[in-house]
Parts: structure tokens; C-alpha cells; sequence
């Protein structure tokens, strides 16, 4: 009972710090009406993300139709962009992160940056998704070491070759893989395989980004996690790899 | 400004109320939590899993690459097993939502292993939370990619990746609001897996006869439940007495 009642006080206590972190929204008066740590969430939520995720967060908002790439379903609990293992939950900074980055993509497949509502907004969404997924533990995140300064370009594409990316991927990186025409996501919907030529990585483009990927999967989608199939400096080569297969970046790449 | 300490302290509050709900809600269908016991006099169910009407046609999906390891033509792996007599292989037999009972004998090691483009086995029966070891004996990419299946929608577990052969993995079945585990290979769309987590040990796999028996069953009434993975669920009563062996089939009309 103890700590029920800690508990209680310290959700008021939130709240309250809550309301006067947005006065410009007449926060203030409200909470102290309904002291719901989740309620400032809730509101921006509705504004700003109801119209592709749904109001009850299963991504089947009003504007979901129009999209090439399904708006996730939080309910199912299942995260693409994590920095934890696979089938773990995500982080709260990975969640705020997505917020507030966005993620890339063509048009219909990507989610815009939501970097201009105030922070403390951003951390009130991570809440609110953290309840519609029901996330009750923080996944481990993996470890990431130092990048090395060297490109190992050879080596990167051995392990391209090893680890069977292509299976998916295309012998090239072009999507067209022969699995590539069978793959579907959670919710039994036809998804493609990325093209890598195109510069395009939906989480991020930085070396760390696409590391990641390797190592945590893409929970709800096809991509596996590759944990502990390859060494640090393996999955460094391969990130190394796909990036000198950008298009953009290396107009010698892209040519068949 | 609300700080994000804050708010990771109201998400650590709402986290630890969700989880005492779930704990709460660890409940058989009946509502009642089940109890392990010492079961004395118990009695037996045996008997077997039909298909009374006919077989349903199954998926016939091309095999379409990596012919060398899976074979040619088309792949049938979900087929419903009917022998000669109507008996009903891949069923799991449960007690539905039996209250109380024997424990799990403990050291269940669920398993699963991949070979030529196949699971195997196609249906297990693994206790709550339990640790599959996973194996790949084919010398290519399979990933293995586990669903909590909720309703229609399946909320991912894992999804590992095995490109060599001979390597092994090992994942907890930790399901929230399901009992029924999918498995699939996104690299072999033809293949198929699925696990039962089951609270209690009185849940069983057919036989390929689609024989099933259940033993120390503490007396008294039941429903005897049959769930297939592609035929759906069935159900019969069934009453057991003290240190009696009792008959019962379940049949699913196809």
C-alpha cells in the first residue's frame, strides 16, 4: 500500500511539473482538473498523429489509406527503429528519437520530423506510445562499438555474400532479391525489400543507423536480427559496404 | 518544462501498474488462476483427434528458389494429416481451463529445428515463458521469426537470422495475451511452425494415428479441447473419476 501511495504522489507531482511545462497551452488550469501524467500526451497525440496511427493507436487512421507503407500498429507492441535486441522493447530515447527525426523514405513510406513541437510535447508522445504498446520493460540495448576509420569495402561485400542479403536484397543491393517477391510484414501485408542503392534508410544514414539495423532487426518486418552472425568489425564492413552502394554518393554504383 | 526524467518516471509508473494488471490477468478462461498440486487418484483421458468431413486442401505454394536444399515443385508443410481411419495428427488436446492440477514436471526444452526448408516439428506443445532452442541444419538463410498471435493480428516475438548451417539460437516465449505461437521463414514463405504455451502440462500433440492421453487429472468435469492449426478449435465434455480410465475422441466436422 506503501508504495501505491508514493506512486500516486509522484504521478501528481508529474503532472503538475507537466502543466507548467506548456502554460502557452492552458495546461495549467486543466491538469489541475484531471492530474493525468498522460493527458498533455494524449492531446498532442490526437493533433499530430491520430490522423495516420488512429485514435487508438493501431495505425488505422483516417489518412492510412493514402500511405504506400502502413502506419504502425502500436498495439502490437512491436518497434521497428530500436536500439534494444530483437522481439525487446524499445528505449524511450529510441521512441523520442523517431519522433523527433522522423523517418526517411519516398513519399507514402516515410514519417515526417515532428522536431518542431516543443520537447517536452515529444516526451509526452513517448508515453502515450509507450501506453498504447503496453511496454511494461525496456528492452537491453546492444552494444555498438567505435566505428573504425577504415572501409573495408572487400570484406563488407564477403559478408554481404555470407550473411545471404541478397536472398531478400538483391545480388546488388536493388531489392529484387528472389524472396523479394514473397515477403510479408506482422499484419500479413505484401511488403518489398528495401533498395539500398537509393541512399534512403528509414531509420537513419549515419553508420551507427544502419549498424543497428543489422544487429536489432526490424521488429514487425521481414529483416531479421543478425546478432552474433557476424564480429563487430564484420558488420562495420558491411555497413561500409551498403553505403559505397548509394547511388547518389557513388555514381559508379548504381550501374548494371 | 517538464524534464524527460519525469516523464520516464510517470512511464515507469504506468509500466508498473500495466504489470501487476498482467499478472493479475495470468488467468484460464474460466477466470480462475491455475494451481499446481499434488494429484493423487488421478484419472486418464485418452482416446483421438478425427476429422469427420474431408480434408481441406492445403496451401500449394511454389518452391521457388534454394531448390538444391528444398526440394522441387510445391510445398505442402500445413497439410491436415488424416490417416486411413479419420485420426488426426498435429492436434494439441488440452483441459480447457482446468483450475487446478499437477505442475509442469519441469526441464522442458521446446525445439525447433529447420531442415531442408521445413520445421520441425510443425506443432509442439512448451510451458509459459519457456526458452526455445532453435537449429538450422540447412546450409542457407532461414529466419526464424515468432508471432504472438492475437486474434487476427500477430505481434512479433523474434526474428533471427541463421545464414550457416549448424547454428543455434535460443529465444523465451514470453506472450502477453495469446496462447498460440506462429512460426514462419520471411526467406522460405512456404514454411511453417507453430507452438501451443499451455499454463498446465494437460496439453498434448496428437500422434500421426491422432492419438492423445492425458494422465493425472485430478476427478472431476471437464472440456476436452482440440486445437489445430488449421482446422480451428473443438471441444468436448468429459468427465474423469478417481484412478479411472476414461474414452473420449474429439472430432472436428472438416
Amino acid at each position: 500500500m506503501q508504495r501505491t501511495a508514493a506512486s500516486v504522489t509522484a504521478l501528481a507531482v508529474a503532472a503538475g511539473i507537466c502543466a507548467l511545462g506548456s502554460p502557452a497551452t492552458g495546461q495549467t488550469a486543466k491538469s489541475k482538473v484531471a492530474p493525468d501524467p498522460l493527458a498533455r500526451g494524449q492531446q498532442v497525440y490526437m493533433e499530430q498523429c491520430a490522423s495516420c496511427h488512429g485514435a487508438k493507436g493501431d495505425g488505422e487512421g483516417p489518412g492510412a489509406y493514402i500511405l504506400s507503407q502502413a502506419p504502425r500498429n502500436f498495439t502490437l507492441g512491436a518497434f521497428k527503429f530500436r536500439s534494444t535486441r530483437g522481439g525487446e522493447a524499445p528505449t524511450d530515447e529510441d521512441l523520442f528519437r523517431t519522433i523527433t527525426k522522423g523517418l526517411a523514405g519516398e513519399t507514402g513510406a516515410m514519417m515526417p520530423s515532428f522536431a518542431a513541437l516543443p520537447e517536452a510535447d515529444r516526451w509526452a508522445l513517448v508515453a502515450v506510445v509507450k501506453r498504447f504498446a503496453g511496454i511494461t520493460k525496456v528492452g537491453r540495448p546492444v552494444d555498438v562499438p567505435p566505428e573504425p576509420q577504415a572501409k573495408h569495402l572487400a570484406v563488407g561485400a564477403a559478408v554481404y555474400e555470407r550473411l545471404q542479403c541478397a536472398s531478400c536484397h538483391g545480388s546488388a543491393g536493388h531489392g529484387d532479391g528472389p524472396s523479394s517477391t514473397t515477403l510479408k510484414d506482422d499484419q500479413r501485408r505484401r511488403v518489398w525489400a528495401p533498395n539500398l542503392t537509393r541512399g534512403l534508410f528509414k531509420r537513419g544514414e549515419t553508420s551507427k543507423d544502419i549498424y543497428l539495423s543489422f544487429v536489432t532487426g526490424l521488429d514487425g518486418s521481414p529483416m531479421p536480427s543478425y546478432a552474433d552472425k557476424a564480429t563487430p568489425d564484420e558488420l562495420w564492413a558491411l555497413t561500409h559496404y551498403l553505403q559505397s552502394l548509394d547511388a547518389n554518393s557513388n555514381p559508379e554504383a548504381n550501374k548494371r | 518544462m517538464t524534464t524527460r526524467r519525469e516523464f520516464l518516471a510517470m512511464a515507469g509508473h504506468v509500466g508498473a501498474a500495466s504489470a501487476i494488471t498482467l499478472f493479475a490477468v495470468r488467468v484460464n478462461a474460466q477466470g480462475v488462476e491455475y494451481k499446481a498440486t499434488n494429484v493423487v487418484d488421478g484419472g486418464t483421458i485418452s482416446g483421438r483427434a478425427r476429422l469427420a468431413g474431408k480434408s481441406p486442401d492445403p496451401d500449394r505454394i511454389i518452391i521457388g528458389k534454394d531448390n538444391h536444399v528444398c526440394g522441387e515443385g510445391h510445398a505442402t508443410h500445413d497439410a491436415v494429416l488424416v490417416d486411413a481411419d479419420g485420426g488426426l495428427a498435429n492436434t494439441v488436446v488440452t483441459l480447457k481451463g482446468i483450475a487446478a492440477g499437477r505442475a509442469w514436471p519441469g526441464g522442458e526444452v521446446p525445439s525447433i529445428t529447420q531442415e531442408k526448408c521445413a520445421f520441425h516439428p510443425y506443432v509442439q506443445v512448451a510451458p509459459k515463458d519457456a526458452e526455445l532452442t532453435i537449429h538450422n541444419k540447412d546450409p542457407l538463410l532461414h529466419n526464424i521469426h515468432a508471432y504472438e498471435l492475437i486474434g487476427r493480428a500477430r505481434r512479433t516475438l523474434f526474428n533471427i537470422a541463421q545464414p550457416q548451417a549448424g547454428q543455434v539460437d535460443k529465444h523465451k516465449l514470453e506472450l502477453r495475451r495469446g496462447n498460440v505461437v506462429e512460426i514462419d521463414c520471411d526467406a522460405h514463405n512456404w514454411m511453417s511452425a507453430w507452438v501451443f504455451i499451455s499454463e498446465h502440462p494437460y496439453a498434448v500433440v496428437t500422434d500421426q494415428a491422432g492419438r492423445f492421453e492425458l494422465t493425472a487429472i485430478p476427478p472431476g468435469a471437464y472440456e476436452l479441447s482440440a486445437w489445430h492449426p488449421v482446422l480451428g478449435t473443438t471441444a468436448v465434455p468429459v468427465k474423469v473419476s478417481r484412478k479411472a480410465k476414461t474414452t473420449a475422441d474429439v472430432a472436428f466436422a472438416g
